[in-house]
């Protein structure tokens, strides 16, 4: 509250909260000459206003998400700690001996590896081609509608036609990706999915090409956010479009890279009907991902171990969102 | 001013917004470079739908040849005949629809809303909340099945569209309001300080300023959530469990032919997928004024 | 002045509307107590029956529907089904769980049943079907009824398939090279070089190998004539994996593109005349009949399946019908039940789809006229005591998950055949702690 005689500071000094609130506290004194009473009834400051705002701007978002969400994750943690199957009652408290159960599983110690390897490539190559295509479903040509179309239809199809599909064009016998490599490559059998390692190649890179078309549509929306007068600059001060990439838009797409590719991260851990549909968990287990595991206990009614692993999943996904929020911070653009 | 010193690199009108891909590729004679990436690009990712599309229109009994062919002799549309007769396919598409319009109308709104208030308003709870929606994605889907169905019975939600669109939608948020708040924070304070000091509050500040300028996220949010909820199997499998609620993604799963459990019917699959794809190439090719970004950005002079 | 009378005013509607919005959004659903396009919630109505069995049958069901209709006076709503074992499970559990049921009546797999049965979810079908019913089924379904179907006595479960692997061989391949069909382990090596031509793609045998649950089946089959016991993983088991890693490796007379193939795969490989002689189910009779083009008698003759050390086995399974003790309307899905299951209609339902076909007595009567390859099949095979009992664990589908993924590990060379038999019992053993 300015004091009388005080200097009233520049309004474009102030920042944007400053300057409402200043405005505020004038309008509030107004006020007071009028309706003394009132005030310390009705009259919110301007700060607590703004707090209500927020929350009724909030509500039907976290209504909608508290609904399904609090009692699944309260009722989740509970079944952890208790052996619980329906075909087999009753149900027994056993504390952490779920997760000993898991740490001596050979599947889930089997399909660590590759969760992490499935997770964390196909999110990098996400990143790297869905910025190519970024840049180029935003340069102007003729057909850019058409392209724009094309390029989306992988992720537009349903995961169960895509992973089937891929699981006939693979097969040595019948498929048009060998068949094609022996025609134009001389290349004979890669015995695509039934070396253990070939296949998980070609998982990986089949949910690559599913989901680079999300990825590269995000980052064309943020692409778009990114004012051309910042290229016109540096373009009359001779940059060349390398430069330009790295000192301008990289940075500026930041916040919406490590949003995404947070989120990528995070969603592709529970997903397991890819290389579930394409190869049943691959030669052995080469290509399981621990989803898979979770899927086919919860099938079997362990309601609790499936319940302990899905904790094992929130732990690395908190590590993930942790690092997440910290880079998102760091790359803050004003 | 430093436009004046140098003549223009090309005509005015040609204004774009990424480095100019153009005029590097013209200086270095790589364009024939340039256009087979592009056409790599799209073998790469069309091959797989051609081979989808071609089996499609495939007879059954052609389908699958040593080595493969890479067109019918006689292409039918007999594989979208016996779709349509076996199924009833617009029932279907009917709750395919309702339920992805819903599902993305919803999550984008509620989202937008949530967005504007933890991008602008500084509040304490604000990055509580932010880690709150970032922790409740954690779960996986199927874990929380069960608890789940239990609430939504208890709810009388259970095989209804309210059901299906309350589930998709809190699906789909924690992902809407983190992106929407990254292209929220992309725009200038002092558009909405101007407008504060004119007189405007929030409600207008949304409707009139943030809303157009933020305008190509909202679509695209609303374009991906339209398609994940269109393509979504899981819950729908469980929430939606008779003809009148069944989604085509669940009827995908179900298609059965020649007397056979255990496999999945090729033809019929690929058929039916191509019938789904459509409605979403549509919304795509008339949606694409919206993904462009407003010439708004000039308003910020 | 002006200012604020708009801000307040303003803030009252800002927040009334967005108080608003949340009260629609959330309790929208909370409050409504029935949804307007899904009336069903409410379904007390006594004279619906819901039936869900896979989409193929559906024209067979549908033609007797119309009597049973005018019979009892209750309309009939068929609706698709899950086509596997694990699409049961997830489909159903969760409402199940919660005390829910969308169906009335279900046509249910071998490897989710079970499960079913024993959390308390079915309806025990001892008293509602009549005792005709149950005797009309022969002496050799009695050990999968009363192991798979039922639970000490109670029978929860009653099959309308009759599942067992038969043994198509091309009898003009081999009669062309002059070759007798195998009838043992060894003569399938003999025989299945002689046939075998790597460079034109021709193997002697394949079988769906992929994982889940194919895998097990063929491995499964192998046991039994090895004389073992799958699920101990026992010596029988472990001949039955030696002798599928030879034939695939040392004698290359099976292909390695099976470890990732489903029965479609396995059957156009077949009609692609790359195959010789398989283990298939029944279904591939009509699969074959449909490629007109290529389909001969001699084509698809159905053998005894080469004997191992116990003989020459194939254990049998099958889907079968059962109801939920949530059903809405479970007055209504005995009546069905007992319709689709009784000695006039089941005959009708065999003749037009193999997938309701089983050796009962009435069904073998009626068609006895016909000529189905299947029945001669049946009739051959039981004679000669093929059938075996499926292998049974009281956690099945996780004891046939083992299964798939120890043959998995050896069979692409990934642990020796020592190692996986080892691990195998372990997890076993784990299972029944």
């Amino acid at each position: 509250m300015l004091e009388v005689g005080q200097a009233r500071p520049a309004l474009d000094q102030l920042d944007f909260w400053q300057q409402a609130d200043l405005i505020g506290e004038n309008i509030l004194a107004t006020q007071t000459l009028y309706t003394p009473i009132r005030k310390s009834v009705f009259t919110l400051t301007l700060q607590r206003r703004f707090l209500l705002i927020a929350v009724a701007l909030l509500l039907p978002a976290i209504g909608l998400r508290l609904f399904t969400t609090v009692y699944p994750f309260i009722q989740t943690a509970a079944l952890s700690v208790q052996s619980y199957n329906p075909a087999f009652p009753p149900a027994k408290f056993v504390g952490i001996g779920n997760f000993v159960k898991a740490w001596n599983d050979p599947v889930v110690r089997a399909s660590l590896g590759f969760t992490l390897s499935f997770v964390g490539f196909s999110t990098f190559f996400q990143v790297f081609f869905g910025l190519i295509i970024a840049h180029l479903l935003n340069a102007q040509f003729r057909l850019r509608g058409i392209a724009r179309m094309i390029s989306l239809i992988p992720w537009a199809m349903p995961m169960v036609v895509v992973a089937l599909g891929f699981r006939w064009m693979f097969d040595d016998q019948f498929g048009m990706i060998p068949d094609l490599t022996r025609r134009l490559f001389g290349l004979n059998s890669m015995r695509w999915l039934i070396d253990p390692n070939v296949a998980q190649i070609a998982v990986i890179f089949v949910n690559i090409w599913k989901s680079t078309p999300f990825v590269g549509l995000l980052l064309l929306a943020g692409l778009q956010g990114i004012p051309s007068d910042l290229y016109e600059a540096a373009r009359v001060d001779g940059a060349n479009w390398r430069s330009m990439i790295a000192r301008i838009t990289l940075p500026m797409l930041m916040p919406i890279i490590v949003t995404t590719a947070m989120f990528m991260l995070v969603w592709q851990l529970a997903v397991f009907d890819l290389p579930f549909v394409m190869t049943g968990g691959g030669p052995g287990f080469s290509t399981t991902v621990l989803a898979q595991k979770i899927y086919l206990e919860s099938n079997s009614l362990n309601y609790g171990y499936a319940a302990a692993l899905g904790m094992i999943l929130v732990l690395i996904v908190l590590v993930i969102g942790a690092v997440g929020l910290a880079l998102f911070r760091r790359f803050e653009v004003e | 001013m430093a436009t004046q010193l140098y003549p223009a690199a090309r005509p005015a009108r040609a204004r774009r917004s990424t480095p100019d891909f153009g005029v590097w590729v013209r200086r270095y004679g790589s364009r024939i470079a340039a256009y087979s990436g592009f056409a790599l690009f799209v073998f790469v990712v069309l091959l797989p739908f051609y081979f989808i599309f071609v089996s499609s229109i495939t007879p059954k009994t052609e389908l699958f040849q040593i080595p493969p062919r890479y067109f019918p002799s006689a292409p039918t549309l007999d594989n979208y005949q016996r779709l349509i007769n076996g199924v009833p396919l617009g029932i279907f598409f009917r709750n395919s629809l309702v339920f992805a319009l819903g599902s993305s109308s919803v999550s984008v709104i509620a989202g937008g809303l949530a967005a504007y208030a933890l991008a602008r308003i500084k509040f304490r709870g604000a990055n509580i909340v932010y880690l709150a929606l970032i922790l409740s994605v954690a779960l996986p889907q199927i874990a929380l099945l069960v608890p789940m169905f239990q609430t939504f019975q208890t709810f009388k939600l259970v095989n209804t569209y309210h059901g299906l669109i309350v589930m998709m939608s809190s699906l789909l948020l924690p992902f809407t309001i983190i992106t929407l708040v990254s292209f929220v924070k992309q725009v200038p304070d002092e558009i909405e300080e101007a407008a504060y000091i004119d007189g405007a509050n929030t409600f207008q500040i949304i409707v009139r300023i943030m809303i157009p300028l933020v305008r190509p996220a909202l679509f695209t949010m609303f374009l991906i959530n339209f398609i994940i909820s269109w393509n979504e199997l899981l819950y729908p499998l469980v929430f939606a469990q008779r003809n009148d609620t069944k989604p085509l993604s669940v009827a995908l799963t179900q298609l059965s032919s020649d007397a056979s459990t255990y496999t999945r019917p090729w033809d019929l699959l690929s058929a039916m997928s191509v019938l789904m794809i459509i409605p979403v190439l549509l919304i795509i090719l008339f949606g694409q004024r919206w993904i462009i970004a407003g010439l708004a950005r000039g308003a910020v002079k | 002045m002006t200012k604020n009378t708009f801000s307040r005013r303003l803030f009252l509607k800002s927040s009334a509307g967005a108080i608003a919005a949340a009260l629609a959004a959330t309790s929208g659903g909370k409050l409504l107590a029935q949804g307007i396009y899904a009336p069903n919630i409410l379904r007390q109505q006594t004279n619906e029956v819901v039936f869900a069995i896979q989409e193929f049958a559906h024209p067979a069901i549908k033609s007797v529907l119309p009597d049973f209709e005018k019979q009892s006076g209750l309309t009939v709503k068929l609706e698709g089904g899950p086509v596997s074992g694990n699409d049961m499970l997830t489909r159903y559990s969760a409402a199940f769980a919660a005390g829910n049921s969308p169906v009335d009546l279900l046509s249910d797999a071998d490897d989710s049943s079970p499960t079913f049965m024993r959390a308390g979810w079915m309806l025990p079908l001892n008293d509602v079907l009549p005792a005709e019913t149950w005797n009309d089924f022969p002496a050799s379904m009695k050990p999968h009824i009363d192991g798979f179907l039922s639970i000490e006595g109670t029978r929860y479960r009653i099959p309308h398939e009759f599942a067992v692997g038969y043994f198509f061989t091309r009898k003009d391949i081999l009669d062309s090279k002059n070759l007798k069909s195998p009838k043992t382990w060894q003569e399938m090596i003999d025989t299945g070089k002689q046939v075998t031509d790597a460079s034109k793609g021709i193997f002697a045998t394949t079988d769906a190998l992929i994982k889940p649950a194919l895998m097990y089946v063929y491995v499964a089959y192998l046991t039994a004539q090895a004389g073992g016991k799958v699920f101990d993983f026992d010596d029988g088991t472990a001949e039955a994996l030696q002798f599928l890693y030879d034939m695939i490796y040392t004698h290359k007379i099976f292909p390695e593109t099976a470890f990732n193939q489903d029965y479609t795969a396995q059957n156009e490989l077949y009609m692609a005349d790359k195959i010789a002689f398989m283990r298939e189910w029944p279904f591939f009779a009509d699969v074959g009949k449909a490629k007109t083009d290529w389909f001969k008698p001699e084509k698809m003759v159905i053998e005894l399946p080469p004997a191992g050390k116990a003989g020459s086995k194939s254990w049998i399974g099958g889907w079968g019908y059962s109801i939920p003790k949530a059903a809405p309307n479970l007055d209504g899905a005995k009546a069905l039940l007992k319709y689709l299951t009784s000695v006039d209609v089941a005959p009708k339902l065999a003749r037009q789809q193999g997938f309701l076909l089983t050796p009962r007595a009435s069904i073998l009567k009626a068609l006895s006229s016909d000529s189905n390859p299947l029945l001669s099949a049946i009739d051959m095979y039981s004679k000669a005591n093929v059938f075996s009992a499926r292998p049974f664990h009281p956690r099945l589908a996780e004891a046939q998950t083992v299964v798939d993924d120890v043959a998995s590990v050896y069979l692409t060379k990934q642990a020796s055949l020592v190692d996986a038999i080892k691990q195998g019992k372990e997890r076993i053993a784990a299972l029944n702690s």
